[in-house]
């Protein structure tokens, strides 16, 4: 099932990405547009806070902007973006040398709860720190979970899209985000109970 | 009653119940409680971080980025013989273009004769294959040297559509 939202926005993106393809350079800085902000935050869900995100993201569209031409239009626009991200996310951590997969602290294939790093919640909240604490409350996830977290609740992307995008088993899709949210859940309670109150 | 598995909670939120599933699915969510219970949570979660915008970058983010690729493509040395940078279509057309004035002027009517290997000009570009771009038009192959004028012309021409 697509996302009405998405639908819109894979023919925007679709009449974008023709438009370069066709030689205007200006469809290019609108696909930035459009994917900027979600690229930087799923990179930020790869790494964790990371003070080179916004360059690891001109990095990434550096290298859209390059392989755009060879861009089949096999998956969509964004599971081939997030795919290149990844990619690039990876690159990365190896020239740091955190050889160890992209993915590493999390909890393989055990189907386990997502690690709890998150600092606790008070119980205590103002209504306008509800998008900050449920930030943190996604900071708080291991990488794999944020990950899948953003593909399916933020960008609706299918089980086969996150898992061509991240490289992973769907079964794998599947579990994890049910894990994520289940943890979210917990976390989010108070504040979730407050946002029902008139 | 057996409740759903874990799985199929996000499985129905996110639209992904297999449709051979989808009539027990929503016939269990319809008489338990527990299962309603657990799954208005999953989706109260899920509402709640859809709700959040992502991390922006700064507001000069597209700039800064549009000039690094500036940049970049002025510092880029030419990778193959072409005369233009690829992959642009456009810059396809005008070179086929180009090409075509050049073959009127070279090739009209009562021209110097060359030799055939000395008229043939490449395009580089992706798409053709190194054999057809290897090719030589030669009177051995009388149908391209007639059709061509001796210029031998890549898949990019034809995929660009410029009639030639
Ligand atoms: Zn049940």
């Amino acid at each position: 099932m697509e996302h009405p939202d998405r639908k819109e926005l894979i023919e925007l993106e679709n009449s974008l990405i023709s438009r370069f393809i066709g030689g205007d350079a200006e469809a290019f800085a609108g696909l930035v547009d459009i994917y900027k902000d979600r690229v930087h935050q799923f990179i930020l869900c790869i790494l964790g806070p990371d003070r080179e995100a916004e360059d690891i993201a001109q990095e990434v569209f550096i290298q859209i902007y390059k392989s755009l031409g060879a861009f089949r239009r096999e998956s969509s626009f964004g599971t081939w973006a997030y795919s290149l991200t990844r990619n690039v996310c990876r690159r990365r951590l190896r020239d740091r040398g955190r050889e160890a997969g992209l993915f590493s602290g999390d909890d393989g294939e055990s189907g386990g709860e997502p690690r709890d790093a998150a600092p606790s919640v008070e119980i205590k909240f103002e209504n306008e720190e509800t998008g900050k604490i449920i930030r943190a409350a996604v900071d708080g996830l291991s990488p794999l979970h944020r990950s899948v977290i953003f593909l399916s609740c933020w960008e609706h992307l299918s089980y086969k899209e996150i898992a061509a995008a991240l490289d992973i088993p769907i079964g794998t899709v599947r579990s994890r985000i049910h894990n994520a949210l289940a943890a979210l859940s917990t976390r989010l309670k108070p504040v979730l109970a407050e946002e029902k109150q008139p | 009653m057996k409740h759903l598995a874990d799985e199929e909670f996000t499985d129905h939120l996110l639209g992904e119940t297999a449709p051979g599933r989808r009539k027990e699915t929503a016939a269990h969510l319809h008489a338990c409680p527990a299962c309603r219970s657990r799954l208005a949570a999953l989706r109260a979660a899920a509402s709640a971080v859809a709700a959040v915008p992502p991390a922006p970058v700064s507001a000069d983010f597209t700039a800064k980025l549009m000039a690094r690729i500036g940049e970049g493509e002025k510092a880029a040395p030419a990778e193959h013989i072409g005369i233009f940078s690829w992959p642009a279509p456009w810059k396809l057309v005008f070179a086929a273009c180009a090409l075509m004035l050049f073959a009127a002027a070279f090739f009209r009517p009562g021209g110097a004769p060359v030799p055939a290997t000395s008229r043939i000009l490449y395009l580089a570009d992706g798409p053709a294959t190194p054999v057809r771009l290897a090719g030589l038009v030669s009177p051995a192959q009388p149908g391209v040297e007639a059709k061509s004028g001796g210029i031998y012309f890549s898949d990019s021409c034809r995929t660009a559509g410029c009639g030639l």
